[in-house]
């Protein structure tokens, strides 16, 4: 197969005509000549976390909620309410997620209600109907997680991340402009042709006896000749290739920690050490000569198929990893406060997908589609619910698709808009959007408009 | 169309070689199988059988943990069909879990972390000593895409068990018997789904991840796509939802003597709960019906011979067998052959199995001084650790200095996969790669890191303690740098390590490890060796 017929097939996939099929090469000439430096960090809540519980309207729609989950739902005077009203609400937040609400009230965190991937706007009535056009492999862990870092449904793995900065920068100039925290394969940061960072939440200056720092250490300099090892087996090039990657990053990495400190606040558990490694990547890079980057965080595990308020039983509840979740944020924002940084950082929460309303078997909830999602950072006008609506918490209500009426929701808001706003910010022009997010062409709005102008 | 993919996989293999950054240090084009290009690796003599030390070395690396002097031996004399035959009437080597793995007090700083480490600890114990190697292999390499995780001890070798037990039966019966252990049954909710309140969870992954995949494919693993290219998926929502009743009822075998810590009873299969959480209607899968009214066993077996019959099951099975024994990228032809075995045997995966290893592409790279441009998998760090168990003799399992059982525990947790999609995904490709190799995802920095520490992980002790016959290996080191190289060469090299790793052992043993301890020279040097290219790769 050849590379155009595989971006045409790519393109159908993606929900393209054979008049969008335009090569990205040729498109994503955008011209790099950005200046300054931006960051957008994305963390993905692994498993579905259940949005409904993370949101939670404490007026006259909690009765519908805690009667579609009646053991499974928090309690309303356990909630932690928001002052004001959203989509015609008040609400409440998770208690585990209490630590949060000096950043919403300050306008540094905002929630976008109902999120997910879309091929087009879809209600539920279309769904039901079978008339919808929906996203492939929909429930699926490893699909939804990676169609909502802007895989395209086919052989290509690339996300929006790996796209866009190819986009942003044709000539692969940057430096260092996709990282991932213990993870080879985020969808997000992967693009077409570019090498991804992987950084370890505990960096070391050693492998072995090698010092990464001591270029005249005898380890260092065989290990760097094992990483020009050469074979016309492919399988024992590549190891080779990875080899030499590992170790120029594990060399880089070295003098990032060493030349910066983590800075106070962060907190013992996962995603905390995540985050503080996060914090110390970004002074390094910034000063270092990055322009953009982007970093993807996958963490916790959320597939509350049973026990979703936690016993002393695995796999965790919820509420202790969103306790987790929030502590971490919290110290982030502030290390970026320390650090002079905040402007120049934003900050994602994602998920693969919903949650039945419906609770399973066993206190928990199934597979299910739309979601929220929060955001973070100076750069966002936060204080907000972004959306048009609260979905309804009826199940069977106006926006459940399940046919047996468990309670999914069709998203409101498409993952690739979330995406077109980060993405415009960090200085993708509006006429590259489609081609980096193929599907926005099938919306009359391209972004939620939830970034500061 | 394929047949272009593949030369030009070929032709971006040269590619690598020219536009390398130094002159290629690997000899690529020996005449000789055993040249002096070698270094100082003195040739080993054939014995009279046709297969070379080389090609029996490679032969165990893909058919058992790992070869050692002995296995080598084995199957030299028997040659490798023979010796397949052999390892498929050896009985299982189970578990055998201690009483203290099975009753425990949960949450106690003392008694949990006993039972949990103890997992491990029997897993690589079992790959050192079991003399069902060939088994062993293969229930790993069903593990791998058919996994259970858990955080209770006894949940985890109980799995493992049943896969042990049925690795080389059908494969009917293997998912009959992975659908009623009680630990895939609690690991995906399926002893949480009957009638009134449906659990899809097992429904769905059983079909997506350990039968007939999300998309349609061909006999040779293909997608099967429409006229406008896009993949065909294999089945809808609508089938997860009658699957989901076809399996539902399932409970654990629980009474009231059985410890808190095995509430599950997980040794043993799971039994119909009371008949009314039995959804007793009728189902409609991949578009076969199954009646209304059978009894919970009969859907069972009605559900479970509709997966195995579909078309996708036989070359997506195949595939995943051949990619964790075998080579990570198969080309069609090999997948379509091992599929049609499998089609034609009914699902009998000895013969499966016995068909992948003495396939043609398996068998490629038996000849060192051939070029085989795309046969081969990168090891994972289990198999890293059980062929440097193997290569040093050892007889249970070496823990390391902090008391853990293995030195690359981030990257892979025996037999506790982190997800239901198991370690690696089939279908990973590196960022700017042509080749599908799974395994090279785990290949990461700690994991770069522990290897190379490990004369720094390893006491004399921990080494002693698991029986490893080190002795020879000091010998060596203290009689000359080349017997070292030698011994080093046969037992994780297949008798042909590089000269490039040949010249950096000498350099160090010269210079940074001249004063070192017989023991430090030995352990340092292996943990650089087991990072090579050339040890890293099946």
């Amino acid at each position: 197969m050849d590379r155009r017929t595989f971006i045409n097939r790519l393109l159908v996939a993606g929900g393209l005509g054979s008049s969008g099929a335009l090569t990205f090469n040729s498109t994503f000439a955008a011209g790099s000549n950005l200046s300054g430096y931006k960051a957008l960090i994305s963390i993905h809540l692994n498993g579905g976390c259940d949005g409904n519980d993370v949101i939670v309207p404490t007026d006259s729609a909690y009765v519908d909620y805690s009667k579609s989950r009646p053991n499974v739902a928090l309690k309303k005077d356990a909630l932690t309410p928001l002052s004001g009203s959203f989509l015609g609400h008040t609400m409440g937040l998770n208690p585990a997620l209490k630590s949060l609400v000096p950043l919403f009230n300050s306008g540094k965190l905002g929630t976008l209600v109902n999120v997910g991937p879309l091929v087009k706007p879809t209600t539920a009535q279309e769904v039901l109907a079978g008339t919808a056009k929906l996203p492939p492999f929909l429930y699926s862990h490893p699909e939804q997680t990676a169609l909502v870092n802007g895989w395209m449904g086919d052989q290509d793995p690339s996300g929006w991340g790996g796209r866009a900065m190819e986009s942003l920068d044709p000539s692969s100039a940057f430096k260092s402009p996709l990282l991932s925290i213990n993870n080879n394969q985020s969808t997000l940061v992967l693009g077409q042709r570019s090498k991804i960072i992987t950084a370890s939440s505990y960096p070391s200056t050693n492998i072995g006896r090698a010092n990464l720092l001591d270029p005249k250490n005898q380890w260092t300099q065989i290990l760097d000749s094992l990483s020009r090892f050469q074979s016309p087996n492919q399988v024992s090039a590549e190891y080779a290739r990875t080899f030499k990657g590992i170790f120029a990053d594990a060399q880089e990495l070295a003098l990032a920690a060493q030349k910066v400190p983590e800075p106070s606040g962060f907190g013992a558990s996962n995603i905390s050490r995540q985050l503080a490694m996060v914090s110390r990547l970004l002074s390094y890079y910034k000063t270092t000569g990055a322009t953009r980057q982007i970093y993807s965080l996958q963490w916790g595990s959320f597939d509350t198929h049973t026990n979703q308020r936690g016993v002393s039983d695995t796999p965790l509840g919820q509420d202790t990893q969103l306790s987790d979740l929030a502590e971490a944020l919290v110290s982030f924002q502030a290390a970026l406060d320390q650090t002079g940084m905040s402007n120049d950082v934003a900050l994602l929460v994602t998920t693969e997908f919903g949650r039945t309303l419906d609770e399973a078997s066993g206190f928990g909830s199934d597979h299910a589609w739309g979601n929220h999602w929060l955001v973070m950072g100076n750069a966002i006008k936060g204080a907000q619910m972004y959306g048009s609506k609260f979905p309804s918490l009826v199940l069977g209500g106006a926006d459940d698709a399940h046919p047996q009426k468990r309670g999914y929701w069709v998203p409101q808001i498409s993952s690739d808009q979330v995406a077109a706003d980060f993405l415009t910010w960090l200085g993708l022009p509006s006429s590259a959007l489609t081609a980096v997010l193929p599907n926005l062409s099938n919306f009359a709005t391209k972004t939620v408009g939830f970034m500061n102008a | 169309m394929n047949k272009l993919k593949y030369t030009v996989y070929l032709v971006f293999g040269c590619l690598l070689l020219s536009c390398g950054d130094q002159t290629p240090i690997h000899s690529v084009a020996k005449t000789d199988v055993f040249s002096n290009a070698d270094g100082q690796v003195t040739p080993l003599a054939d014995t009279p059988s046709s297969l070379g030390f080389y090609a029996a070395s490679r032969f165990l690396d893909q058919a058992s943990w790992g070869p050692t002097p002995q296995s080598v031996s084995e199957v030299r004399r028997l040659g490798y069909a023979a010796w397949i035959d052999k390892q498929l009437s050896l009985p299982a080597t189970l578990t055998n879990p201690p009483n203290y793995v099975i009753d425990y007090t949960a949450n106690d700083g003392v008694t949990t972390p006993r039972a949990l480490n103890w997992v491990p600890i029997r897993f690589f114990e079992m790959t050192a000593i079991g003399q069902d190697q060939l088994r062993q292999r293969v229930s790993w390499a069903i593990y791998n895409f058919i996994p259970v995780g858990s955080g209770h001890a006894i949940v985890r070798p109980s799995y493992y068990d049943f896969v042990q037990q049925n690795s080389l039966s059908t494969y009917d019966q293997l998912l009959k018997a992975i659908t009623l252990s009680p630990s895939m049954g609690w690991f995906l909710n399926n002893q949480d789904n009957t009638a009134s309140v449906p659990n899809e969870n097992f429904a769905r992954e059983v079909m997506q991840l350990f039968s007939v995949g999300l998309v349609q494919l061909n006999m040779d693993g293909s997608i099967k796509r429409d006229s406008s290219g896009t993949p065909l998926q294999t089945y809808t929502q609508a089938d997860v939802i009658d699957a989901a009743k076809a399996l539902s009822g399932w409970g654990d075998n629980w009474n009231k003597n059985l410890p808190n810590t095995n509430g599950c009873n997980c040794q043993v299969p799971m039994i119909p709960r009371s008949s009314s959480l039995h959804n007793t209607s009728s189902k409609k899968i991949l578009g076969t019906n199954i009646a209304a009214n059978q009894t919970i066993q009969q859907d069972l077996d009605s559900f479970v011979k509709i997966l195995v019959n579909h078309p996708n099951t036989a070359p997506f099975v195949s595939k995943r067998l051949i990619q964790n024994l075998v080579t990570s990228d198969p080309s069609p032809e090999y997948i379509a052959r091992i599929a049609k075995v499998f089609v034609d045997s009914k699902a009998d995966l000895s013969q499966v199995i016995k068909a992948i290893l003495l396939d043609t592409e398996a068998r490629a790279g038996d000849n060192p001084s051939a070029q085989t441009a795309r046969v081969g998998k990168i090891k994972e760090p289990v198999l890293i650790r059980t062929t440097l168990m193997r290569g040093l003799s050892c007889k249970a399992t070496i823990m390391s200095k902090n008391n853990s059982a293995q030195a690359d525990y981030a990257a892979q947790d025996p037999i506790n996969a982190p997800t239901v999609f198991g370690y690696v995904s089939p279908d990973y490709k590196a960022p700017v790669s042509l080749t599908n190799l799974p395994e090279q995802s785990l290949m990461n920095l700690s994991a770069l890191n522990n290897r190379n520490s490990l004369g720094y992980n390893f006491t004399m002790d921990n080494l002693q303690n698991a029986g490893c016959d080190i002795a020879p290996f000091l010998t060596a080191v203290q009689s000359s740098n080349a017997d070292l190289i030698q011994l080093f060469s046969e037992r994780f090299f297949r008798g042909r390590m590089p000269t490039a790793l040949v010249n950096g052992v000498n350099a160090l043993l010269n210079n940074d490890l001249a004063s070192e301890t017989a023991f430090n020279k030995v352990f340092y040097l292996l943990g650089l060796l087991i990072s090579s290219s050339t040890f890293g790769v099946v």
